[in-house]
């Protein structure tokens, strides 16, 4: 600034020595006019001169020039037009890119001990020794792309993403009907598959009843409590223990918080419906023969309908961070299962000879299942969440898928017969057949008939099973507040768990028999998790999953699961 | 089963006792209900308030550059440690945070 001024002062001195002693003189002896041409030119470059000293001032900050009100206003007015086109700008921008997108990366390591017997196919026979199998450090990867929008106040739209698969591993296992309701949460190939893809929209028809209608691949994995071991939001409609599988369906939701006077009180209807064309194909072969979408595959389950009714609601004072679910699962037919890849069963399902053929009703009985399930966030201040979630169902049998022979083929008299049961049967009048004796005798080890939990076709069924465990967030804010959380669970011979698509690889809310499972997780900040967990299963009966076909068998299996997760979620 | 029972209620018993000895100590939600709720409640000259108010990185702004300074200077009503969890509990629910999902849920 000092420099400049020391400038300015030369510049003006320059100027004035060079008008007194070269302009001057120049007066007397030049004729007017060219006095006044070079005077032009002199004022000329003075005025350049000091234009360009105002420009440095200006540029420097020395030199401030009053604007009239006028002229602020006339600015002010420019600036503000100038906003305004950004503003448009970014309006545009942020409703064009409406989709808002979240990923999360998991990479998962499991150890697994394995202690128990085989038994004998739809035995509880045990067969072979003890065994006793460890798996060591199995490295999983699972990807998940989320996306949503809100395209108004009236229409939100939600989808998932989904790849989970052992390191370097690309098999795709062959299970048809149960790839349909967990393939996006197994372990698989690389692909990403649709876990979840719905619209709600919202209206109020009736004054303070706003009420959801949604549609799509519906939000019915991750069940409660699985939001408390993913240390995340809530991400299903249901307990886990109620219904935890992939689903498409319709859902209606009603908002009753204006007559309960409860906050978030809301009654759900939802209508899920599984129609399975059994069409397969593995590696080129065709595994069925679905003649068109329009015609009826003569191999094809039956649609398998189920209603989900549930009513939820947050509790009032000193409970008012505790959520109330209470849920009604009706499944008014249940299709017989399709066992033509069962090693057991595939001959009866094309043999050409007569001899063999399945006896299939269209329905194998009714199940309804109803569970309660509470949880608490920091119950009661005391920096706990804690849950306690209870089932009960009960099944009516209707028939069962029954695996016959025809004994005229092996020119035996009389009507067909189970496989399994015809040497007994004919076990007196053998003598006269000899070519049927080893024909009869390998059948005994056919399927026995495989009804609704039950292998008469005739036996009803009731369950119970409960689930219950807490998690507590230490008060280490220097680490991260972590977090320990235990949770226990039984379920009895025929419970049915629904649960094939849980977040646990051993689903052990579908478990016949007890579980312990703890954990320990530990934010390291707002966009990476770790987690370490160990689980202690033990089966009392077979299967347990949402098979219900067939009469749980009496199994001594022991399966312990440790694990170490990293999870990045951004 | 009957050793399993005894199992349960010990670890219940001990979850309890173990929460028991940190209860009276308040969580962010708390704080930001009853004493950022003070003001910013219905009907009253402050407006209300949601955490997805804002984004978590705006979030982290306001507080880092103490904004609410430019309407009331607050740092008296709060300890330090208080602002500090209603700072993590405004972030942890911020516009961008984790979202619950469910049939129909608004």
């Amino acid at each position: 600034m000092q420099n400049l001024f020391y400038i300015r002062q030369l510049f003006t001195l320059i100027f004035t020595m060079f008008f007194l002693h070269i302009a001057a003189p120049a007066i007397g002896i030049c004729d007017d006019a060219v006095y006044k041409e070079e005077f032009d030119i002199i004022l000329q470059q003075l005025d350049k001169v000091t234009e360009r000293i105002e420009n440095i001032e200006d540029r420097q900050g020395i030199r401030h020039k009053e604007d009239t009100p006028e002229e602020a206003i006339d600015i002010l007015e420019e600036e503000m037009e100038e906003f305004v086109d950004i503003l448009d700008e970014v309006e545009k921008k942020s409703i064009m890119d409406q989709l808002e997108f979240r990923a999360e990366l998991r990479t998962r390591l499991d150890w697994y001990d394995f202690k128990g017997h085989n038994t004998i196919p739809f035995t509880g026979i045990t067969s072979g020794n003890h065994k006793h199998e460890i798996i060591y450090a199995l490295p999983t990867n699972r990807l998940r792309l989320n996306l949503h929008t809100q395209v108004g106040s009236w229409l939100r739209f939600h989808s998932r993403l989904s790849m989970t698969h052992i390191w370097a591993d690309d098999d795709y296992p062959i299970y048809p009907e149960l790839n349909l309701i967990n393939e996006s949460r197994i372990e698989s190939d690389i692909s990403l598959k649709v876990e979840r893809v719905y619209a709600d929209i919202f209206f109020e028809p009736v004054e303070n009843l706003p009420i959801a209608f949604t549609f799509g691949r519906l939000p019915t994995t991750d069940g409660f409590p699985t939001n408390l071991r993913e240390d995340s939001a809530r991400k299903s409609t249901y307990p886990s223990m109620a219904y935890d599988i992939e689903s498409d369906g319709l859902g209606l939701s009603i908002d009753v918080s204006h007559f309960t006077r409860l906050k978030n009180s809301a009654y759900r209807l939802v209508y899920i419906r599984r129609c399975e064309d059994m069409e397969s194909v593995s590696f080129g072969k065709q595994l069925s023969h679905k003649k068109g979408v329009y015609r009826l595959d003569d191999l094809r389950s039956s649609n398998l309908e189920i209603y989900i009714s549930q009513f939820e609601t947050l509790l009032p004072g000193i409970f008012h961070d505790t959520l109330f679910l209470v849920n009604l699962v009706y499944i008014p037919n249940v299709p017989p299962q399709d066992m033509r890849y069962s090693d057991d069963a595939y001959p009866f399902y094309y043999d050409d000879s007569g001899l063999l053929f399945i006896e299939k009703p269209e329905s194998i009985g009714t199940g309804w299942k109803t569970s309660v399930y509470l949880e608490s966030k920091n119950f009661l201040n005391l920096h706990i969440d804690a849950f306690l979630g209870v089932g009960y169902m009960e099944s009516t049998a209707k028939g069962a898928l029954k695996f016959m022979i025809n004994p005229t083929a092996l020119g035996l008299m009389g009507e067909p017969v189970l496989a399994r049961d015809a040497y007994k049967k004919y076990e007196s009048h053998l003598d006269d057949y000899p070519n049927a004796v080893p024909v009869l005798k390998q059948l005994q080890a056919a399927p026995p008939a495989i009804g609704l939990i039950n292998n008469d076709g005739v036996s009803n069924r009731n369950a119970h099973a409960f689930h219950l465990g807490g998690r507590f967030q230490m008060p280490f804010p220097q680490i991260n507040n972590p977090k320990v959380g235990i949770e226990y669970n039984y379920g009895s011979q025929y419970w049915l768990g629904f649960s094939e698509a849980s977040e646990d690889p051993l689903h052990k809310l579908s478990n016949r028999g007890s579980t312990w499972d703890i954990y320990y997780i530990q934010p390291v900040n707002q966009y990476l998790t770790f987690r370490m967990g160990y689980t202690d299963m033990k089966k009392d009966y077979d299967h347990g999953l949402s098979f219900y076909f067939g009469r749980p068998n009496p199994v001594d299996h022991h399966i312990l699961n440790m694990y170490f997760l990293m999870d990045a979620r951004f | 089963m009957k050793q399993t029972l005894h199992k349960l209620v010990i670890a219940c018993l001990v979850v309890t006792l173990i929460g028991v000895s940190y209860s009276g100590a308040s969580n962010g939600r708390n704080i930001y209900l009853n004493k950022c709720g003070s003001c910013h409640q219905e009907g009253g000259d402050v407006e209300v308030f949601a955490p997805s108010k804002y984004a978590s990185t705006q979030w982290r702004r306001f507080f880092r550059r103490n904004k609410h300074r430019r309407k009331k200077d607050i740092s008296e009503l709060f300890t330090t440690e208080e602002m500090e969890m209603v700072k993590n509990y405004l972030i942890t629910h911020a516009a961008d945070s984790d979202q619950p999902e469910a049939v129909g849920l608004k």
